[in-house]
């Protein structure tokens, strides 16, 4: 059989995003900020569902409860680490302690938060994609928080130690870490990419940050951006990414332009442009026979997605 | 009367496998009747079929029936929607009309409307109820608020309390006022606008330039009156509250870390209404009358103000807020004119001077 390929599309438009996002507004400005849970929700499903793969649109099964459920569980999570430290720092304070004791104290709180991080990204990930389906079969995600925020540890020593030059090994790895522990349904995903091009990417980039003005780094997230996805596989199917520097510039300028002249009122039109890009360099190359593809059972909490909230960290979806 | 048949076209996916099967649908009473090419056939009754995708028009219809793994019917029929809604009114429930940019238009302007009729009569409303409500010790509390605002930017210099001329004056008002209501704390801010503004619980701020700018004790103290009735009556209160939903709204939008407290406690915060101000003029002269100061002290400086109102911005501050100078004056002659009270000085002609040279000004 010849190698069919797979194209994604993305049939949103920034009408009906706006219409969605101004309710949202309004609502989550009525209910006191409680409604902001539904309104996330809402918006994810309709990412989701204007998003379609071979002919078939994605959907988000999670709830605006669910997610209420999680920001109430952070927040505790949250209350309770503030009113430690804070008892902390009060006795460290009464004390006119060492400075020792207030460097302990105080690393130990970025300790703790880094870990809080690194857990919720790995929670929000298996949350986002237990509750995504396509063709009636879910996704899921199996990494372990334990392994995770070990790598997380390491690499991010490892990048300081190395003044940022293990930054694309480390890359790299999280990127393996995510990819290999995706499922679809029964199936997993492979990630087969070396840390060494992007290495040599990021020494280029580096080189050509002043004579290009900082310009070329939008090459390199786009090289990434291929590396990644040229090497993420499922079963005998590969993904191709077909982004370039110039494209992702041109995209993020006008959409910053576009932004920035209507005062924000455009914003969800630059999103719809956004996830239209994405979405149009992207495609599965390759034969899958789907019938073969079997449903797996299992759940995932919305704790992490909470979490990952209110520690403000932006954890995407990797399209 | 027999039900119409219709037939669509869709994919069915039995949520076991992510085969795709094309699929052909018919509505036999209140169930969908879903045929394979294979000659199998399901019967899916309406009443327990979801909906979760299709409310766009850019959506794919999508029906889920069961659950864990739920089955899905996807339906790209454009018709459909319409069609089966006008078969039955248990069709009606399980299939949602499209949303066109009409409702959400129609939408998203009846929910403005509700936003701003909850600001516009609804907060006011609320604000009132609550300032008459809220235990004084919470409004002093506020008010504390702003002086540690003000000290923050080492703008305030000297409090009534450590200038014997201010304390005079004061004293001859609040003797004569409304009771030990509140303990007043006139606190002077370094400022050369013409400016003077009451915060909840007794805190009542004059500026340097107000001060430099009265000419005689009397309108000193008849600002001053003016002032501590707007504290009196819970007018700066109910300012107070009235923000807060404002407040709330944008940072519940923007999210910015700039906290409600700290910008209510900015100086522009407090925008009185202008019934509050007719209430705190008319009040005022009561004051005046009570504490025996002249009320004409009163009229002529809102005649300076009026006189100077055009010659520079910062009158312009303690103006806006303010109902029109020239219907002011007008009612506040007319008080005067009706009551007929004997006088006393406040201050003789060095202790005014002295007060004049206050901060250095």
């Amino acid at each position: 059989m010849d190698p069919t390929t797979a194209r994604l599309r993305y049939h949103g438009t920034g009408g009906s995003l706006f219409g969605l996002m101004f309710v949202n507004a309004l609502l989550t400005v009525i209910t006191l900020t409680i409604y902001s849970a539904w309104a996330k929700t809402k918006v994810r499903v309709f990412h989701w569902s204007h998003t379609e793969l071979d002919g078939d649109r994605f959907a988000y099964h999670g709830t605006g409860g669910e997610l209420f459920g999680g920001y109430i569980k952070a927040g505790v999570v949250m209350i309770i680490l503030a009113f430690i430290f804070g008892r902390l720092n009060e006795a460290i304070i009464g004390e006119s302690a060492s400075v020792g004791a207030q460097i302990a104290t105080t690393v130990g709180f970025y300790v703790v938060f880094f870990l809080l991080v690194a857990f919720a990204i790995n929670s929000a990930r298996r949350y986002r994609l237990r509750r995504t389906s396509w063709r009636g079969i879910r996704f899921s995600f199996h990494g372990e928080a334990t392994e995770f925020v070990s790598l997380m540890i390491r690499g991010t020593l490892l990048t300081i130690v190395t003044l940022g030059f293990y930054g694309p090994y480390f890359a790299n790895q999280t990127r393996a870490f995510f990819v290999e522990h995706a499922r679809f349904g029964s199936e997993p995903f492979m990630y087969d990419g070396r840390p060494e091009p992007l290495f040599k990417e990021y020494v280029k980039a580096l080189l050509l940050t002043i004579p290009t003005l900082g310009l070329y780094w939008a090459w390199y997230a786009a090289f990434k951006n291929r590396h990644f996805w040229n090497h993420t596989a499922m079963r005998g199917a590969r993904f191709q990414s077909t982004i370039t520097g110039g494209a992702l510039l041109g995209l993020h300028v006008t959409n910053l332009l576009l932004v920035i002249c209507t005062f924000g009122i455009a914003t969800p039109w630059a999103i719809v442009r956004m996830h239209s890009f994405w979405c149009d360099n992207l495609s599965l190359v390759g034969t899958v026979d789907w019938a073969t593809i079997q449903q797996r059972a299992g759940d995932a909490q919305a704790v992490g997605e909470g979490l990952a909230d209110t520690l403000d960290v932006d954890v995407d979806f990797g399209m | 009367m027999t039900p119409r048949r219709w037939e669509w076209s869709g994919f069915y996916y039995d949520g076991r496998t992510a085969a795709r099967q094309s699929v052909t649908l018919t509505l036999e009473g209140n169930r969908l009747h879903i045929r394979r090419p294979d000659g199998t056939s399901m019967l899916w009754p309406l009443s327990l079929v979801r909906q979760t995708q299709g409310g766009y028009s850019t959506e794919q219809v999508r029906l889920e029936f069961g659950s864990d793994p739920a089955e899905a019917l996807l339906v790209n029929d454009p018709t459909f929607v319409a069609e089966i809604r006008a078969a039955s009114p248990v069709a009606r429930r399980a299939v949602r009309r499209q949303w066109r940019p009409a409702h959400i238009v129609a939408l998203s302007v009846v929910a403005l409307m509700i936003v701003v009729a909850l600001y516009v009569w609804g907060a006011p409303a609320g604000a009132v109820w609550a300032a008459d409500r809220l235990p004084k010790s919470w409004e002093v509390s506020m008010g504390e608020g702003f002086v540690e605002h003000l000290k923050q930017y080492d703008r305030v210099c000297a409090d009534a309390d450590t200038v014997p001329e201010l304390q005079t004056i004061v004293t001859r008002l609040t003797d004569a006022g409304p009771g030990e209501e509140y303990r007043f704390h006139v606190i002077v801010v370094r400022d050369s606008a013409i400016n003077a503004f009451a915060a909840p619980g007794g805190y009542v701020f004059l500026f340097t330039g107000l001060i430099n700018a009265a000419e005689t004790p009397e309108e000193l103290a008849g600002v001053l009156a003016h002032e501590i009735q707007h504290v009196t009556l819970r007018h700066s209160t109910r300012a107070l509250l009235r923000e807060v939903p404002l407040r709330f709204a944008l940072f519940s939008v923007t999210g910015s870390g700039e906290t409600a407290m700290t910008t209510v406690a900015s100086l522009g915060a407090l925008t009185f209404r202008r019934s509050d101000e007719t209430e705190a003029d008319r009040e005022g002269m009561r004051l005046l009358e009570t504490a025996r100061v002249d009320q004409s002290g009163m009229i002529s400086f809102m005649r300076t103000l009026e006189a100077e109102h055009g010659d520079g911005p910062r009158f312009v501050r303690y103006l806006s807020s303010h109902p029109r100078t020239a219907d002011r004056i007008a009612e506040l002659e007319r008080l005067a004119s009706e009551s007929r009270h004997e006088t006393q000085p406040l201050l003789e002609r060095g202790a005014w001077r002295r007060l004049h040279g206050l901060c250095g000004d």
